[in-house]
This record gives C-alpha cells, structure tokens and sequence, in this order.
C-alpha cells in the first residue's frame, strides 16, 4: 500500500505541536546537565566520576534528540515520496552487537536479551533498518513495566526472508488496533512518550525494502515483526 | 480549527492526535518538517561534537582549562540556539491553531535590554547591537513571548546584515499607552512590495540564507496576541522593524 494515497493526514499544527514537546525534554535534560558541568568546573567541585555521569547524560540525551530527528527526517523523506534506500548485506550479529551496546548504555537497568540464529545475513540499508530497530526497541521500553525483560529476535523465515521480532511484557494493544498502530500520529497510550512517528517511519522503512511490518499481542506483552529480505 | 474526521473521532483518542481531511497546510507538512528537522540538527551536531570531545579527552586527561571552556561554551551556545527554535516553533503551532494566549505583567524596557544585551552583545559577534532606551519604560507584556520577539526580529536582521555592521534596538513611548520598539539593520532592506509577505509563513526572501522562516510570522503573532502591531519599512540605509506593545497601567 503506497504511503500516498491514504487519508490520515496529520492536522500540522498539531504535529509540530507534539514534536517539539517530545525534543524539548531530552534537550532541556542535555541542557542541564551540560550546564552543572561549566559551573562546578569553575568552583571546583566535580570529581572525575560525576563529570563522567554529567557528560554521558549529556551525551545520551543529545543521541535521543539526534533519533527524533533522524524519525522526522525519514517521516518527511517518506511523505513527499522520496524516500530512497540503498541496501546491502549485513550481518544480524553486527547490527544486534551495537544494538545492545545502544541498549545498554541507553537504559542500563533494563533487562534485554539479543537472540539469533547463528550466520544471518539480511539486505538493506544499514542507516534505515537500524533506525526501524532502534525504534521498535524504543516503543517496547516505553511500553513496558521498568523491571519486565524485552527480548530481541532473529530468525529465518524462508529461503528469502528474515523476520525480527521485538516483544515486551507490556499491556499489549486493544486487538483492533493491530492496523492502526502503524499510521502517523496515533498513539494509543496517552501520556507516554513518542512522537509517533518512529512506527510510522519503522513502516515505511520496511516496505520500502520490499518488506513487512505487523503487530501482534502475545500471553505476556506486545511483539513487533519485521520481515525482510536475506541476503 | 480544521473539520475532523469523523472516524478518528470515534477512536477516542485526545484532539491534538486525531487525523484531518487533507487540506492546503499539510500539503507543506513534508518540506517543513524537512526543513525542520535540517535546521535542529545543525546546533544539535555541534553540540554532540564538543561534549564527544569533552569526553573523551578528559578521559585521556588531555584537556586544558580554556580548551574545556570553550567546549562547555560552544555546546552550551547551541543547545541555546536549539531551544530558542523549539520556542519558535512551538509559538508557531500554537499561533497556528488559534491556541496562542499571553499573560502579562509589567516588565522595565531596561530590564528587557539587558537580557538581550548579554545574548547579543558578546564581542566575536559578526555584527554589534546596540540597545538604546531614554527613559524608564514599562511595558505590559509576556516576558517570556516578548523576549522572543526581541530576539527573532535581532536576529533576522543579524542575517540580513552585512558582518561589521550595527544593528540598533530602540524604545520609546509612542504615545500615552503605547510604546513602541524599533530595530534597525544596515542591510540591503527588502522589495518594497514584500512588506506584508515577510511576516508570513515560510516566505523566505534570500534563498540560501538559512532559517525556518518562522521567526517573524511567530513575532507577529506575539505582537497582535498583546494587541500590538509590527511592520517592516525601508530607511535610508537598510530595513527597519518596528512593533508596539501596550504601557503597564
């Protein structure tokens, strides 16, 4: 289904309303941080470890930031249809290896596990498939209890496919709206955080590879597949 | 506001997220936000750079004083710069949607000049600014809108003037309730017939000067939402902005 012929569109006001609501927290969080740094290095008071604490937070906050704005770029290259990809072979264990790295140093009291059939190789465009990763890992932390585990999968589909599933331990989503989920600008839970716009971009992403993205509730949470195509 | 959709609608989902019939606006969506999202990422780059660079070489202890300084300073510049587009753009969309309301109290010129003299008056700027107000004013606005006014209309003639030249913010007392402020650059001015249109969305005269071109469509807004008016004239030696806000009674 082309992106272009569907009637959701987003009221802009609003939109834009939203966004820079979502990129004023992390930068207002970069900005504090940055700033304790200048003043307590004028009065001295900084040891070496909380500087390194004060930095990465700046540092992690600015690296969501810079993620909302990749979101936005691709939203943007998606609706005027312009969306390119150049895919090529990458390996499964690369991309889960700094991934979890991401993981870790993102949210490092959350569990997760990176699980894969050894040897996987898929074919897309690295810049893309990792922001479709990062931002279906996004949406399963947001929407999961703080102490629930997020697994992380790959495995092989068929002779040409390789699926990647996301699934938390979260509530799940009302069952009608498996479709929904993937347009622009819904979200179901009021009051999380999101643009909502990373599934909608995760969406394009993979159909723009000629691949598939659904939504399914499983016994203990929500599960995001994405399905493309192997190397 | 625009005519919802009725299915969404039934979804019961909070206004600001349900979908529209398309309309003439969201047609531009894609290039703004395009533009927006280029725009943003150009202070937040230079941000991540230097506190990359904090990090690592204190990590390497390889990092003087000054150098540590200049690398809190620059970061710190930018993430300015990227929140004063945030505040931007959240005027826009508030202004946009007929939602922009101000709350005001008196506030000195005096005071307002000085604020803005400490975020324009630092020595390496490419231009100088000058803030020049006679008498001890008041006026009644919000402090947090007006300063953006301030600001964009500074900065917009920053862009428009040649580097070395002086940019010169005035206020005074145009009338018993009025008080009026105006900006003044040494740039090339504008097409005469464009008046009107600069104060609108995106218009952006000089391709290749950078912006979102919301800054003055968002200083508009501000201005009327205090029942003031701005506009823009050409003077003898470059463009001239002008925009009134109502004296503390």
């Amino acid at each position: 289904m082309s992106v272009r012929e569907e009637k959701d569109v987003v009221v802009l006001p609003a939109f834009v309303s939203l966004m820079t609501h979502e990129l004023a927290q992390p930068l207002a969080a970069a900005l504090g941080s940055t700033y304790t740094l200048k003043e307590q290095k004028d009065s001295g008071q900084l040891d070496e470890a909380t500087r390194d604490l004060l930095c990465n937070t700046t540092i992690r906050n600015l690296e969501q930031l810079q993620s909302l704005l990749d979101n936005l770029r691709i939203f943007s290259e998606a609706e005027a249809g312009i969306l390119r990809v150049h895919p090529s072979p990458v390996s499964i264990d690369d991309l889960f290896r700094d991934a979890e790295d991401d993981f870790t140093s993102l949210w490092p009291h959350r569990r997760v596990a990176f699980l894969r059939e050894p040897g996987l190789q898929v074919e897309v465009d690295i810049t893309l498939f990792r922001q479709v990763l990062t931002n279906l890992i996004n949406n399963a932390v947001k929407f999961s209890p703080t102490d629930s585990l997020v697994r992380i999968e790959a495995r092989r589909a068929s002779d040409d496919e390789v699926v990647i599933a996301v699934a938390d331990e979260g509530e799940g989503f009302p069952p009608k709206e498996a479709e929904h989920i993937f347009e622009r600008a819904v979200r179901l839970h009021e009051g999380k955080k999101g643009m909502g716009v990373g599934l909608f971009v995760s969406r394009a992403i993979a159909e723009s590879h000629g691949g598939r993205i659904w939504a399914e509730n499983t016994d203990s949470g929500a599960r995001f597949s994405v399905a493309v195509p192997a190397a | 506001m625009l005519p919802l959709n009725g299915k969404a609608q039934d979804k019961g989902l909070p206004e600001a997220y349900v979908q529209a019939e398309p309309n003439e606006d969201v047609a531009v969506a894609p290039a703004f936000l395009s533009l927006m999202a280029h725009e943003l990422g150009q202070p937040l780059a230079a941000a991540l750079g230097s506190t990359y660079t904090l990090k690592e070489r204190t990590a390497s202890n390889e990092l003087d004083d000054t150098t540590r300084e200049h690398l809190y300073d620059t970061a710190i510049r930018n993430l300015e710069q990227l929140q004063a587009l945030l505040d931007s753009l959240r005027v826009f969309s508030e202004a946009e949607a007929g939602k922009l309301r101000v709350t005001t109290t008196p506030i000195g010129v005096a005071r307002l000049f000085r604020d803005a003299e400490e975020d324009f008056g630092t020595p390496s700027s490419r231009t100088q600014v000058s803030f020049v107000c006679e008498q001890e004013l008041l006026a009644q606005v919000d402090l947090m809108l007006f300063r953006q006014v301030l600001t964009n209309i500074i900065n917009n003639a920053a862009k428009f003037s040649p580097g070395g030249s002086l940019i010169s913010v005035e206020a005074h007392m145009s009338n018993e309730d009025t008080i009026t402020f105006t900006v003044s650059d040494q740039g090339e001015g504008f097409p005469p017939d464009e008046a009107e249109r600069i104060f609108g969305k995106s218009v952006r005269l000089q391709p290749g000067k950078k912006g979102l071109g919301v800054g003055l469509f968002v200083a508009k807004a501000i201005v009327e939402a205090h029942g003031g008016r701005i506009w823009a004239e050409n003077t003898s030696r470059g463009a001239r902005f002008s925009f009134t806000v109502p004296v503390a009674a």
